[in-house]
């Protein structure tokens, strides 16, 4: 009698859970597509890593700027060792799935490609890219933020 | 108290307590016994030095213990050396082991490549763990890396096994006259950088290794100096930063509030190129922080000296002044505390190259 009734406490227990259980059916089919990346803007340098050491603090990058211009061309401001080193034309591999940026300075016979990476870092959008502008041994890793229009 | 209780009166957990600390006490296997660095001289001594553009030949002595099972490893050994020697490429590793039947058989070892990732380093190369987590071990300057290399033979290790190894690491040491300690590390394919120590070990040289003949300054990274630049290998589209470290001897210029860095830039045919003299935030020195006497400034050279398009700065001579140029503190200063000799008092500068090797 007495385990009838522990039996029965239980099935109590256990039954908002049992009843409270559905499956939820999707009917609507989801298609997720890749947004377009748009690179157009002026890039800010904000961080410059040197053979993995920040050394963004001994001294004033910030005045570089890189600027992609919605027609296709390029321009540099208040140049600092890069890729290139004169204006031109530039071009991104893909739009979705952006991962190399190719820069053709004007005059120029081929175009410099660099690989770079476009994350979402606290919200905004930055261009990771890696140079070795002086000894090849040096790798600098640049880290561009979209300059804001107000 | 209480696992002890729970263990004590119940004799399966017992049982199992006692295998889990057997299993960790078997694990116990890699170890380096011995290093040598020192090279046969040309009057048939040994000394930890070679001359410039010679090969030097490095040996690690060592022993496994190995109590559990291992199928298909790989034995790995990293060496820590100035970048300028360029071990990935010049540097030959072979080895002799007991475990080969014919012990005597000098077997090889091969560069790890950089995609090739060790099993626990968090997806790090092994250069990179290595550089992160031991640094450049008691050297001062940064321009050292960590070259990995693997046995090309797979072994099966078992249990019981009390193998003995010998690996040699054959290098040439470059044009560059240079004193540093050198570091060595030996893991396996298995472990990959755990943070286990037992499958591990790492051991630098007791004394520092010298290279000697060449031309131009002596790199020391074995030693506290006045002035460091760095990076070592640079070129004018680099961005160099060059310190001063005012606490590593007595010196006037470390209580100045203000440090200036003074240079002269040269081509390669010696020509002055550029005289920066001025006292100016373009030439005042940063101070790292409040806990030391580090004082920096970094620049693109280029940029620096205003160099023409088309010209290119060969070396710098350079000096740590106050802001009227009273105090300096120069090679002359720097080579008196060092050597411990007298300061010849010809406040000769500090020289630094642009090179790439």
């Amino acid at each position: 009698m007495k385990s009838i009734f522990k039996i029965f406490l239980l099935l109590i227990f256990i039954f908002p859970f049992i009843s409270s259980c559905d499956t939820f059916k999707d009917s609507e089919v989801h298609v997720y597509e890749e947004s377009l990346k748009n690179l157009d803007g002026s890039w800010q340098l904000k961080t410059v890593i040197r053979n993995n050491i920040d050394i963004t603090h001994m001294m004033d990058f910030s005045q570089f700027r890189l600027n992609l211009n919605s027609d296709g061309r390029y321009t540099i401001e208040n140049y600092l060792p890069f890729a290139v080193k004169q204006n031109g034309e530039w071009a991104i591999d893909d739009p979705k799935y952006p991962f190399n940026l190719s820069l053709k300075e004007a005059g120029a016979m081929e175009a410099v490609v660099i690989k770079i990476n476009y994350p979402i870092v606290a919200g905004k959008r930055i261009i990771e890219m890696s140079l070795s502008p002086g000894c090849y041994q040096n790798i600098y890793e640049y880290v561009f933020e979209k300059v804001e229009l107000n | 108290m209480r696992k002890k209780y729970i263990i004590n009166n119940k004799p399966h957990l017992k049982r199992i307590f006692t295998v889990v600390v057997v299993i960790l006490v078997l694990i116990g296997c890699v170890f380096i016994d011995s290093v040598s660095i020192l090279q046969v001289q040309e009057d048939g001594t040994e000394a930890a030095r070679a001359k410039v553009n010679t090969e030097a030949t490095f040996t690690i002595k060592g022993s496994i213990t190995c109590q559990e099972d291992h199928n298909d490893v790989r034995f790995v050994v990293s060496f820590l050396a100035p970048k300028s020697w360029n071990v990935r490429q010049n540097g030959t590793v072979t080895y002799v082991t007991t475990l080969h039947t014919d012990q005597d058989e000098v077997l090889p070892m091969r560069v790890i490549p950089e995609s090739s990732l060790p099993k626990n380093g968090g997806g790090r190369t092994w250069g990179e763990a290595l550089i992160q987590d031991y640094g450049v071990g008691p050297n001062v300057l940064n321009d050292m890396e960590w070259v990995s290399f693997e046995t090309v033979d797979k072994w099966e290790i078992y249990n019981g096994d009390k193998p003995q190894y010998t690996i040699y690491i054959k290098t040439n040491v470059g044009d560059q006259n240079l004193k540093a300690y050198l570091g060595f590390f030996v893991n396996h394919t298995d472990d990959g950088i755990s943070t286990s120590a037992d499958h591990k070990k790492i051991k630098f040289s007791d004394e520092y290794f010298e290279v000697y003949g060449g031309v131009g300054q002596i790199i020391d990274f074995a030693n506290e100096h006045f002035n460091k630049a760095q990076p070592l290998a640079s070129l004018q589209d680099d961005f160099v930063t060059f310190s001063f470290n005012g606490g590593v001897y007595a010196n006037n210029l470390t209580s100045e509030d203000e440090v200036y860095f003074e240079a002269q830039a040269y081509d390669a045919n010696d020509v002055l190129i550029a005289d920066i003299s001025e006292k100016t935030s373009k030439t005042l020195m940063v101070r790292e922080s409040q806990y030391n006497e580090v004082r920096n400034l970094t620049f693109w050279p280029a940029q620096f000296f205003n160099v023409a398009e088309g010209v290119t700065i060969s070396y710098i001579k350079y000096v740590f002044t106050n802001r009227d140029g009273s105090i300096l503190i120069t090679q002359s200063d720097d080579d008196a505390v060092v050597n411990e000799v007298p300061n010849d008092g010809l406040n000769r500068p500090f020289v630094f190259e642009f090179l790439c090797y």
